[in-house]
């Protein structure tokens, strides 16, 4: 575990925004916002959209703001039956990188993160550490993992106390 | 000073003699080497007596050389490291560990326990049933538990650190002997990922003391290749000292990995949850061992255990060694430890006559081979000192008259091999008898599991690797890989395996024939258990113990399915077996556990503004899975002080209190008032933009499942707060209503509840304290009246808020983004210090509420309140649309007047004190009956006295009336009243 790092994104001033449509609007929105509709997997760089649902996608940006990322929502879904709710204070991001990164998720879920499947770019919504994540793969071992702002001071220290077992590779 | 180790041989095994291990067991210094496991030092040591029996506390050795060892159970200690119950067979042997047998007392060499033993009689199976009746059983419990059992929990913290891991695989493979080996490298060559496991510290299994030649090269170089070839392959992933414990549905598969729980520094223990798409089962077979009088004489092992010893560790077990057997196998055991110049006195054979190639080979080394013979006796005072021999009659008895006595100190006896078919009946695999192996074969599963190898029946060597190599092909294709060219290594040298299923003969007393040496079951215990007609073989387990617990009848069952059939007259295949069930073997708690011990038990959720209430000397307690503050004692003051001031505090100035975690879940669309009234007894549809509602929700009985506000924050925009506690599942259960009920409604649901932070002021002076931030919001009461909702900004942030109150004052419920919880918290304390601002707990709120008469939704409801019982009778017969329990309230018996109502409860003598949970009794023909109960009940700081409130039958009829209070045997009285007990007009909240 050497080069296993952990640490929460605490100066992240990136603006979340959870979209929802109803599931017969969900292609419509998918065409004007430019969503995946491929499961587990994301789509564009600012907003990065996360698909975490079939009628719910999870939208990033580090240039825009909530209101801003909103607005544009309701610009683009006209007859769309939707809701676009700011995350941004809602979720926290902690950032796990490093060789044992893979090994250390795998701990606390039973969602296969071999390197061969689980490729940069893509996404689950799953139980980690018996709380709900959304896990996003980067490049070079690097995950981002967001977790409801009430719990994330238990799975940060979750993952610590994971990361001394022996076995994890280094 | 350390025993020398007198049965070790002085060349050979594949111990390090280099490295000398130091290790004391019952208080004696041993020495072993490096490679040995507990039990093979303690042999070498000659160390025959290691414990005693569970029952009869008999003297017990050790029986074999795996993982069903029966007899040598040991709480082991290495540094702080401490472990009930191990088997000395599994256990590596590490410097400074202390090995201790447990049951028996004072010592292992002088048990008072063996009085039971010599008082067998009294003891049959199930006597725990027939016996202690007078005067009751527990007046024998506390002896007969203390005299139970086979080993105390440590005390003391646990040293040992459990992890958890899952893993995903194509194809695991359990077992690492040659099979195992074969079909990883068959499987591993299409590049599929590979699982290897193995319980033991190395790979190889039988391979490490069978010798042998496979693909023209010793069998142990030809291993080491092997390995090193699954070691090279990435996909390839080996876990060794891991034993697969439990085969559930879906190929899921629980594992224990010990690989590091011996290190002194820092022991660790490692639970694996393996996700395979294909599993290969080389488990193996376990040696059975023959039934006779006296066959549990410590000197007594198993004949494939006696050659392991021999070869993998140098150890004999004895000088004079004599062999029974009923099949070809133990020969090799006689043959090896007669090239070692260990002698063999005879070899007694069940049989007419072994295969020729044995024969052949027993007489070219001059053993004495008795065929047609079994042993019917042994004697011996602390092992075996002679065994008697009786030659078979031709109907299959033994001919007592003709019997031979043969002098020993050991015997190693073979009644065959069984497939370690465990982990495959686990899966939900049948199993069918093979009458010509003697043993019970894996037939078919529902799983996508193979087996292979001797778990398989397969003994013949040659044949097993042709059959791994091709089902390690096959799992990876059916995984959906191509499979890649590989050829089944060839062997030399298979040897025969022929077998005559004799294991049992009837020949001295049953009640001294053990058939399971685990839980002390004799040959008498079964032939009781028939007369009693328990003749099934699921009833024959319960009632003796065989085959039960943490052993799972790994070297009894077939002898008792044998002697059961035998008994009832039979066919085996129609005895059929027991169900094998998880764990194959102990897995500890901890392991188990595992991640998610201590701080990990719950994962308690934090409000935004926890460390403002840290810092503000908050008492937090967990509420709902929330920590949350319970009240915010000053220095020196108690916590009824505490709670008594807040609540002062509000009455008289103004309280902050953080209500976060009630649940937000937006309802947007067209059709939101709709879906809204559907859910809601109260009616949504009236509601306009910028008002709050009260409303409660039943479930289709028309129970109160929870409560809250729903706010209209525009005609196709809601806000829904419901209850702290029931934040998560009300909101999943809107969802569900949703999606699985009326799709038709145009609505998307979103929940914002941890997005947004609550900030309550509460009290006279609240508004005064808002009005003094810059916003955009203006707080008059004109402005903004009771139960209306204002969205704007507040100090300089967005801000959505609410008046609603539930502590019966002014209140302002400012939710605001959680990220600015903490600062506004500051400004607020800090802006209300000239208005009495008080940081108030849960505590004080319970109280404030209760003063003003509003009901808790699951505190003062319970599972059979309805919408009715709480005063909601209007409600419901104005309310023309339909919503969920509308119809159970309809129903008579939701209508009838003596129901359990709410009321408000206050003592007659004011000195009594209402308690929660005490129940209201009426005399009833001259016993008391319970009419209801206390459900919630406190001191009011405010009004001075006690005050409470309770479901009671036909309450709301009864107010005035005066009942009787049972709490804790004593009776007192208390009157009903309406429950608002403190501003029953509500002048305060709506002013």
């Amino acid at each position: 575990m050497a080069d296993l790092r952990i640490h929460p994104l605490f100066g992240d001033h990136r603006a979340l925004v959870r979209l929802r449509v109803s599931m017969s609007n969900v292609e419509a929105a998918a065409r004007a916002l430019d969503l995946p509709l491929e499961p587990l997997t994301t789509r564009g760089a600012d907003p990065l959209a996360m698909w975490i649902a079939p009628d719910q996608w999870l939208l990033v940006s580090g240039t825009r703001s909530a209101a801003q990322l909103i607005a544009d929502c309701e610009a683009r879904l006209h007859g769309v039956l939707y809701n676009a709710t700011d995350a941004s204070d809602e979720l926290a991001c902690i950032l796990i990188e490093g060789t044992a990164a893979r090994a250390l998720l795998a701990m606390g879920s039973g969602v296969d993160f071999d390197a061969a499947r689980f490729l940069p770019g893509r996404c689950v919504r799953t139980r980690l550490a018996k709380v709900a994540v959304v896990v996003l793969a980067g490049v070079g071992e690097r995950f981002e993992l967001y977790v409801d702002r009430s719990v994330s001071h238990y799975l940060e220290r979750w993952l610590e106390r994971n990361a001394n077992d022996p076995i994890l590779p280094s | 000073m350390s025993v020398a180790q007198t049965n070790r041989l002085s060349t050979g095994g594949q111990i390090d003699r280099s490295r000398t291990v130091t290790f004391t067991c019952n208080g004696r210094r041993y020495d072993g080497y490096a490679g040995d496991t507990l039990a093979s030092a303690l042999l070498a040591n000659r160390v025959g007596v290691i414990g005693r029996s569970f029952k009869f506390h008999r003297p017990r050795g050790i029986l074999s050389a795996g993982i069903e060892e029966p007899n040598a159970l040991f709480r082991v200690d290495i540094g702080k490291m401490s472990m009930p119950v191990v088997q000395a067979t599994m256990q590596p042997l590490v410097d400074g560990l202390v090995a201790t047998t447990e049951n028996v007392w004072p010592s292992v060499d002088f048990d008072l326990g063996r009085l039971l033993d010599y008082t067998h009689g009294l003891w049959p199976a199930g006597f725990y049933n027939k016996t202690f009746k007078w005067p009751n059983w527990h007046c024998y419990e506390g002896f007969v538990r203390r005299l139970a059992g086979v080993g105390r929990l440590p005390e003391g913290a646990d040293p040992t650190e459990y992890f958890q891991h899952n893993l995903h695989c194509d194809v695991l493979v359990i077992g690492g002997g040659p099979s195992g080996l074969t079909a990883a490298l068959a499987a591993a060559r299409s590049r599929a990922r590979v699982v290897l496991m193995e319980c033991e510290p190395r790979l190889g299994g039988s391979l490490l003391f069978e010798g042998g030649e496979i693909d023209g090269r010793p069998a142990l170089e030809w291993l080491e290749h092997a390995v090193r070839d699954l070691e090279c392959m990435s996909s390839v992933r080996i876990l060794k000292n891991t034993t697969a414990a439990g085969y559930y549905d879906h190929n899921v598969l629980l594992a224990v990995d010990r690989s590091h729980a011996n290190q002194t520094d820092r022991p660790v223990e490692r639970l694996w949850i393996i996700r395979a798409k294909q599993v290969i089962l080389a488990t193996g077979a376990i040696e059975q061992p023959l039934v006779f009088t006296h066959n549990d004489r410590p000197g007594i092992l198993l004949a494939g255990a006696v050659r392991r010893y021999l070869s993998q560790y140098a150890v004999t077990v004895g000088r004079a060694v004599v062999i029974a057997t009923n099949n070809d196998d133990a020969y090799r055991t006689a043959f090896a430890l007669h090239d070692a110049g260990i002698e063999v006195p005879a070899v007694v054979d069940a049989r007419p006559e072994p295969s020729p190639e044995i024969d052949a080979q027993a007489r070219s080394r001059g053993l004495e081979v008795i065929s047609n013979a079994v042993p019917v006796d042994t004697a011996g005072r602390r092992g075996i000192q002679e065994v008697k021999i009786a030659q078979l009659s031709p109907d299959g008895r033994p001919d007592t008259r003709a019997m031979r006595t043969v002098a020993c100190d050991a015997m190693a006896m073979s009644g065959g091999w069984s497939p370690t078919v465990h982990l495959y009946s686990q899966a939900g695999g049948c199993l069918r008898y093979d009458s010509a192996r003697a043993c019970f074969v894996p037939d078919r599963c529902r799983q996508a599991v193979r087996v292979i190898g001797r778990a398989n029946g397969n003994f013949e060597l040659a044949h097993a690797m042709e059959e791994s190599a091709a089902a390690g092909r096959a799992a990876a294709h059916d995984a959906g890989f191509e499979p890649a060219p590989f050829v089944a290594p060839s062997v030399r040298g298979a040897p025969a395996w022929g077998i005559r299923p004799v294991r049992h003969v009837a020949s001295g007393p049953s009640s001294r024939q053990w058939v399971d040496f685990r839980h002390d079951v004799t040959v008498a215990d079964i032939e009781l258990s028939v007369r009693e007609n328990y003749v099934s073989v699921e009833h024959l387990k319960r009632y003796t113990t065989t085959g039960m617990a943490v052993d799972q009848g790994k070297t009894s069952n077939l002898n008792a399915l044998m002697l059961l059939a035998g008994l009832t007259d039979r066919p085996v295949p129609e005895v059929g077996t027991t169900t094998f069930r998880p764990m194959y073997s102990p897995v500890s708690m901890g392991a188990i556990s595992a991640n998610m011990q201590r701080e990990f038990y719950v994962p308690l959720r934090r409000l935004p503004a926890h460390r403002w209430h840290q810092t503000h000397g908050a008492e937090f307690d967990d509420y709902g899975g929330w920590q949350r503050p319970a009240c915010y004692p000053r220095a020196g003051e108690s916590r009824e002080a505490a709670i008594a001031r807040e609540v002062r505090a509000v009455r008289n100035a103004v309280g902050f209190f953080e209500a976060s975690p009630l649940s937000k879940i937006e309802v947007r669309g067209p059709d939101a008032a709709a879906f809204l009234n559907r859910l809601y007894v109260n009616n949504a549809l009236t509601l306009k933009p910028g008002r709050v509602r009260y409303g409660i929700l039943l479930n289709e009985s028309g129970i109160i499942i929870d409560d809250g506000v729903f706010v209209c924050m525009a005609p196709d925009h809601f806000l829904i707060y419901t209850t702290s506690a029931g934040a998560q599942r009300t909101a999943v259960w809107i969802d569900r209503w949703h999606q699985c009920e009326w799709p038709e409604f145009r609505v998307v649901i979103s929940v914002v509840t941890t997005q947004w932070a609550v900030l309550t002021l509460t009290g006279p002076r609240a508004r005064e304290l808002l009005q003094s931030f810059d916003s955009d919001i203006d707080f008059s009461a004109e402005a903004f009246p009771h139960m209306c909702f204002r969205s704007g900004h507040f100090a300089d942030v967005p801000a959505r808020v609410q008046r609603v109150s539930f502590s019966g004052e002014l209140s302002f419920e400012v939710n605001v983004p959680a990220k600015c919880a903490a600062d506004l918290a500051d400004s607020l304390m800090e802006r209300g210090a000239a208005c009495g601002i008080e940081p108030i707990g849960i505590e004080s709120l319970d109280i404030l509420r209760l003063e003003k008469g509003f009901f808790h939704v699951g505190i003062d409801t319970d599972g059979t309140t309805n919408a009715l019982d709480v005063g909601f009778g209007n409600i419901v017969a104005k309310k023309q649309e339909d919503f969920i329990g509308r119809r159970s309230l309809m129903r008579p018996n939701d209508q009838r007047p003596d129901r359990r109502q709410i009321v408000g409860l206050e003592p007659v003598n004011l000195r009594d004190r209402l308690i929660a949970a005490a129940h209201l009794v009426r005399s009833d023909r001259g016993s008391w009956r319970s009419e209801g109960y206390i459900t919630s009940a406190c001191f009011s700081p405010t009004l001075g006295r006690s005050i409470g409130l309770g479901l009671l039958e036909g309450g709301f009829s009864r107010k005035g009336e005066i009942v009787t209070v049972f709490n804790e045997g004593r009776l007192f009285k208390a009157r009903v009243v309406d429950p608002s007990f403190y501003d029953p007009e509500g002048g305060r909240m709506r002013g």
